[in-house]
């Protein structure tokens, strides 16, 4: 999982969009998942990568497990199937199938809502998953009980992951590998103890030290 | 819905093609009863089907509809064939009017003209005596004191010099004269109301008022095809005294149409035996017409509007457009819309469930276009990262989240037509607006409430039912 970090307007959003093709580059092209992004086909390749975003932005008119098939419904999954999914994918995010699946989102607090809102990315079995700072609305402990769940996720699935935030302390609890990045530039890349032991710009340098 | 649609063609087609003679009327008693006396008399004579559209809404109307073939006969009167229909210059309405396909029957035999009416003993015996008689209140007609054959030409044509005259409504202009609040009022000559006060007519000395002999207009291809119509026609003669004790019979009496007429024939030895049949539909029917048309008008706006609000969506400026264009349809009084579609699709059914759809646009159109751009960008955002393709985002999440929105505008576009369907009655189209420009034309409140009523209620139920539905789809969003 790698964590990219930096100040709003950083252009942390835009690295997201461009890796699943919503935001074309000016120059140069985008690999993703061993292939050139094809940008006739965004949609069907955008199923094969889960998004997680910052407010759960679940379909208010689904309930939670209609929500949850959305992708598998896309890509034409059998009626049985989905309903596997859904239980396991619910049971995986701590949330009774029997009592969630046909809740609707209004009935949810914000933490059960972004706990479906990954369920939603992760159904389809992406090989690769993106969160656009998924937990910066919540609440401090429903926050680090999330971060808690993606760490158990990230170790059970093994899934490949770019997990973008503002919270240095988020990326590095996360992150495997950390981006520090400001202006549209990488200042620097590595490890959380390569970077708290060896900050290469003064701007790493002061960014460390404001959320220490 | 594609049932509703086949059927609502059959209705239609079933109206152009029927095999009957259509008369028709304007919309006052007087002509009503010349309509039903000319529809019972070649019900005696012939063994034609006679179809009857009573009521349309005015003298262009009623002349489009005759023009136009939708209407076979109608009675009208020489004066306002010359002012109104041919502008008042034709040097020969006969020949004017074949050249647009319509024969002169026989003139009835009465004057329904302007008269000036004052009370018995007021000393004045004809027009010329008001010459310089300021000292009376004069009390016109507003109608009366703008035409070209009113006021102020009589002033001027008998040198009257007569001041100003106070302007006063129709309906209460006899009960005035009768209290002494006015001295002189105009009148129609051969109006029924008239009896009961016992006015005197002031005498047209200077013959300064031109002549309204009613008569029939007949469609000159049924005059040449069906030559006893015509002549079956020629035999009623009506004097004014007859003519103002018939109109009596249905202004005062409230007797109904059918029985005057039957019992004016029969007494002239027109016809062999008394008719009874009601004039108009029954309830039950005019309500099942209402509701046809209302439902297909507002059917037809959904089948359009919808796709249409989707479409315009996408380009903002040309959706200000469309949505102000439907809007300028909404401000056209719905009179007027009726008139506007005789010339293009007659009279009858079609034009009017046309003019419904054309004023069910804008509130569904209105709405699908704001339903839509009201969807939260978030959500359209999570949609396209989930992989979703334009036309599935447009179908899976906006247009349900913005069905509330636009079942709103269907529900606001039904009322109104609801609303609106009554004036369908006036381009012979049926439902409840029957009864109400019935009652309206004879003064009858319980006739008016017999159409109001219903109306009344199926507006109110459609706003109730349609609003569960809207209730139902905003549940959970």
């Amino acid at each position: 999982m790698v964590c990219i970090i930096g100040p709003s307007g950083s252009g942390k959003s835009t690295i997201l969009k461009l890796i699943n093709g919503l935001i074309k580059a000016d120059v140069g092209e985008v690999t993703v998942l061993g292939s050139t992004l094809d940008y006739n086909d965004g949609a069907v390749m955008r199923r094969k990568i889960g998004f997680v975003l910052q407010k759960p932005a679940l379909f208010p008119h689904y309930t939670v497990a209609q929500n949850i098939s959305v992708v598998p419904n896309l890509l034409g999954w059998s009626q049985e199937k989905i309903d596997v999914r859904v239980r396991e994918l619910l049971e995986m995010m701590r949330l009774d199938p029997n009592d969630y699946s046909s809740r609707y989102p209004s009935q949810l607090s914000g933490g059960q809502s972004q706990r479906v809102g990954i369920a939603r990315a992760l159904a389809a079995n992406p090989e690769l998953c993106l969160y656009d700072e998924p937990f910066s609305a919540l609440d401090p402990i429903t926050r680090s009980e999330l971060q808690d769940e993606v760490i158990r996720l990230k170790t059970e699935l093994g899934k490949t992951s770019v997990f973008v935030t503002h919270d240095i302390r988020e990326a590095f609890k996360l992150g495997d590998e950390i981006m520090i990045i400001n202006g549209g530039k990488i200042e620097q890349q590595g490890s959380k103890e390569e970077i708290l032991s060896n900050p290469k710009t003064d701007f790493v340098k002061r960014f460390i030290e404001q959320h220490d | 819905m594609i049932r509703v649609l086949i059927l609502g063609f059959i209705v239609v087609s079933s109206l152009c093609s029927a095999q009957s003679v259509v008369v028709g009327s304007k919309n006052f008693s007087e002509s009503r009863l010349l309509a039903e006396i000319i529809a019972q008399t070649i019900e005696a004579s012939t063994n034609l089907e006679v179809e009857r559209r009573l009521g349309l809404g005015g003298t262009l109307i009623a002349f489009e509809a005759l023009k136009s073939g939708e209407i076979d006969i109608y009675p009208e009167y020489t004066g306002t064939i010359n002012e109104a229909i041919l502008d008042g210059d034709a040097p020969n309405y006969l020949e004017e009017l074949s050249k647009l396909g319509i024969r002169c029957g026989r003139p009835f035999g009465f004057n329904n003209t302007y008269v000036l009416v004052t009370r018995e003993n007021s000393g004045l015996h004809k027009i010329s005596d008001l010459r310089g008689h300021n000292d009376l209140v004069l009390g016109f007609s507003n109608e009366f004191i703008k035409r070209g054959d009113g006021f102020n030409n009589l002033n001027r044509f008998y040198q009257l010099n007569l001041s100003e005259p106070k302007g006063i409504e129709h309906g209460l202009a006899y009960k005035a004269l009768a209290e002494v609040e006015i001295d002189v009022t105009d009148a129609y000559s051969t109006d029924g109301k008239l009896s009961e006060f016992g006015f005197k007519y002031l005498e047209d000395d200077l013959g300064f008022f031109p002549e309204y002999l009613a008569l029939p207009l007949i469609n000159a291809e049924l005059m040449e095809s069906q030559p006893e119509i015509p002549e079956s026609l020629s035999k009623i003669q009506i004097s004014e005294e007859e003519m103002i004790a018939l109109n009596y019979e249905v202004e005062v009496e409230k007797r109904s149409l059918t029985e005057v007429a039957s019992e004016f024939l029969l007494s002239k030895g027109l016809a062999a035996s008394a008719m009874q049949k009601e004039k108009t539909h029954p309830i039950i029917e005019q309500t099942l017409a209402h509701l046809r048309l209302t439902f297909l008008g507002t059917l037809l706006a959904i089948l359009i509007a919808v796709p249409l609000g989707v479409y315009i969506q996408q380009f903002p400026r040309v959706s200000g457009l469309v949505v102000s264009g439907t809007g300028i349809i909404q401000t056209v009084p719905g009179l007027a819309l009726l008139g506007f579609m005789i010339p293009l699709f007659g009279i009858g059914f079609l034009p009017a469930v046309i003019a419904l759809f054309l004023y069910a646009l804008l509130p569904i159109i209105r709405n699908t276009n704001s339903g839509l751009s009201q969807t939260d960008p978030l959500l359209i955002e999570a949609a396209r990262c989930l992989g979703m393709t334009d036309w599935q985002i447009l179908v899976k999440v906006r247009l349900p989240l913005a069905a509330p929105i636009i079942m709103a505008g269907i529900r606001t576009a039904l009322v109104i037509n609801i609303g609106t369907a009554t004036l369908a009655a006036f381009i012979g189209a049926g439902g409840l607006g029957e009864s109400i420009i019935t009652g309206i034309s004879l003064n009858d409140n319980s006739i008016i409430l017999q159409g109001a009523i219903p109306a009344a209620l199926l507006a109110i139920l459609a706003d109730l039912g349609m609003g569960q539905i809207e209730k139902k789809l905003r549940v959970n969003s």
